[in-house]
């Protein structure tokens, strides 16, 4: 079976500033996976990259096997670390427009994820603050039934508890053969829930291990292990 | 998809354009209505000298406003679409745009198409507006008469050549205005995106340069190729055996309003074909 994600030699280069160094990455399906690393590693721009938002410098990325275009789309749920809605849209005409793109999008998933958030699906998107903006976000992005979901800083804007039930939509909303590409600083929160961790510093891959390793073998939390690696 | 895309990019821009054509075919409205009114004064004599004075500095002020509302939604139109394209394409809203799992090319279409239909759109309303400001009983024979000398000159018969001339005309204005500028314009958003920074600058800039580039290229090579040149040249010689020159404007309008078109369609294909090359292998949402 072809791995989900492959880097190949992946470069991208700001310029002069290079974000990801001939990058080599392979993930497994049905996993999910901590993509881990200071600010400036190159996280965002993996993410960007494997959604066909970036072009590649040199080096090649393969999703399902297939480079970045209309194919991958199709079983990529991607939540940037940005708002990305059209402020003239009510949340009901977001989650229609996400029907209408998306074969793989459980519109019936979406309400009920929108009423246990208290979201009023008639609710102008304008109008809405940024945490709910991301709320609403991480439900368009959770019900979809894609083979690979890249979460790109989901907890990072919302509070404790919705940090909670935003981590337990993750769980819970995903089938066991698809793959979450979760990237995040906040790693206390997420380690509960990680297969695998990925750490990045300076574009490139500084150790690919499973959770269970780190914790049985080596006898640290992933945090822990974290802040060794990545000490200033 | 391409209907769906078109289905939401409509939406996306056509509330406040609907709200600014009605406030357009409002305000003429209200001049037609006061127009009548101070005809119908002026005709039956109830108005006095002051009160015609009144009536010709307020007719004249609003004409002012009509002809500057004109030029105003006109301008607003365009802008405010390019700058609508240009957010959902290259702003944060891109992030969504270009994730959607269909093709660059479908992408742009749909855009293009959103476009063209508020142009003619707005071109219509706009006709509208002048011919319910202007149309009167003594105006609409001038009208009706120009509008059958038109018809004559597209239906033969003042000649093939006049008729082709006029057909090519109408032609290549429509593909100037509907592809040619329109994929310019998204040519140079898609130039600009490619920026570090100012991406928006950059697009104005390119839009303007290839504009004015591709003009001064054109006009060039009309005076160089022979068969364009707008000016024709009579060699003859006098009574006393000396040459004469006689230089006059016109001659090949055929042959320049055919390459004009040609031009124009050449260069639509290749901003299209350039506009999604960019957003296929170049793109970069940084």
């Amino acid at each position: 079976m072809k791995p989900i994600l492959e880097c190949q030699n992946l470069t991208k280069r700001y310029g002069t500033k290079t974000a990801l160094d001939s990058l080599n990455l392979s993930l497994e399906r049905g996993k999910i996976i901590g993509l881990l690393g200071p600010n400036g590693s190159g996280k965002t721009t993996l993410i960007k990259l494997l959604n066909g938002l970036l072009t590649p410098s040199e080096g090649r990325i393969f999703v399902d096997g297939r480079t970045p275009g209309v194919e991958t789309k199709k079983i990529v749920s991607y939540l940037p670390e940005r708002t990305y809605l059209n402020s003239w849209m009510k949340v009901c005409d977001i989650i229609d427009y996400f029907r209408d793109f998306y074969e793989d999008f459980d519109k019936s998933r979406a309400y009920d994820m929108l009423q246990k958030l208290n979201i009023n699906p008639s609710d102008q998107l304008r109008s809405m603050s940024k945490g709910t903006k991301e709320k609403v976000q991480l439900i368009l992005v959770m019900s979809r039934r894609a083979s690979l979901y890249c979460l790109d800083e989901p907890i990072a804007g919302v509070d404790p508890a919705t940090r909670d039930y935003i981590l337990s939509t993750i769980l819970n909303n995903y089938d066991e053969n698809a793959t979450i590409l979760i990237s995040t600083h906040l790693i206390s929160d997420v380690e509960n829930i990680l297969d695998d961790v990925v750490f990045i510093q300076n574009g490139r891959i500084r150790l690919t291990d499973s959770v269970e390793n780190i914790r049985f073998q080596q006898g640290k939390s992933v945090d822990t292990l974290f802040r060794e690696v990545f000490k200033c | 998809m391409l209907k769906k895309l078109f289905k939401y990019d409509w939406k996306s821009v056509s509330l406040l354009l609907f709200i600014l054509h009605g406030i357009l075919l409002f305000y003429t409205l209200i001049g037609r209505i006061g127009i009548s009114i101070a005809m119908s004064q002026s005709a039956s004599h109830v108005i006095t000298e002051d009160s015609a004075q009144v009536f010709g500095i307020v007719g004249m002020l609003y004409v002012l406003g009509f002809v500057l509302f004109i030029f105003a939604i006109m301008i607003a139109t365009f802008v405010y679409l390019a700058a609508r394209m240009q957010k959902s394409l290259f702003s944060d809203e891109g992030y969504l745009t270009h994730t959607l799992p269909v093709s660059p090319g479908k992408l742009l279409f749909s855009k293009i198409l959103v476009f063209c239909t508020w142009s003619v759109l707005d071109i219509l309303c706009v006709t509208l507006s002048i011919l319910i400001l202007v149309t009167y009983k003594d105006t609409l024979s001038w009208m009706v008469n120009d509008l059958k000398s038109l018809l004559d000159v597209l239906s033969g018969f003042t000649g093939i050549e006049e008729q082709t001339l006029m057909i090519l005309t109408i032609l290549d204005a429509l593909v100037q205005f509907f592809a040619y500028y329109t994929t310019l314009l998204f040519f140079a958003l898609c130039l600009g995106s490619l920026f570090k920074t100012h991406k928006v600058l950059g697009a104005i800039v390119s839009f303007f340069g290839i504009n004015i580039g591709l003009s001064v290229i054109r006009t060039l090579l009309c005076f160089l190729i022979p068969g364009l040149n707008p000016f024709t040249t009579m060699v003859s010689s006098g009574t006393d055996g000396s040459v004469i020159t006689q230089t006059s404007l016109g001659g090949n309008e055929l042959a320049l309003m055919g390459f004009s078109l040609a031009w124009d369609l050449v260069f639509a294909v290749l901003f299209f074909l350039g506009s999604r090359y960019i957003l296929s292998k170049k793109l970069n949402l940084e």
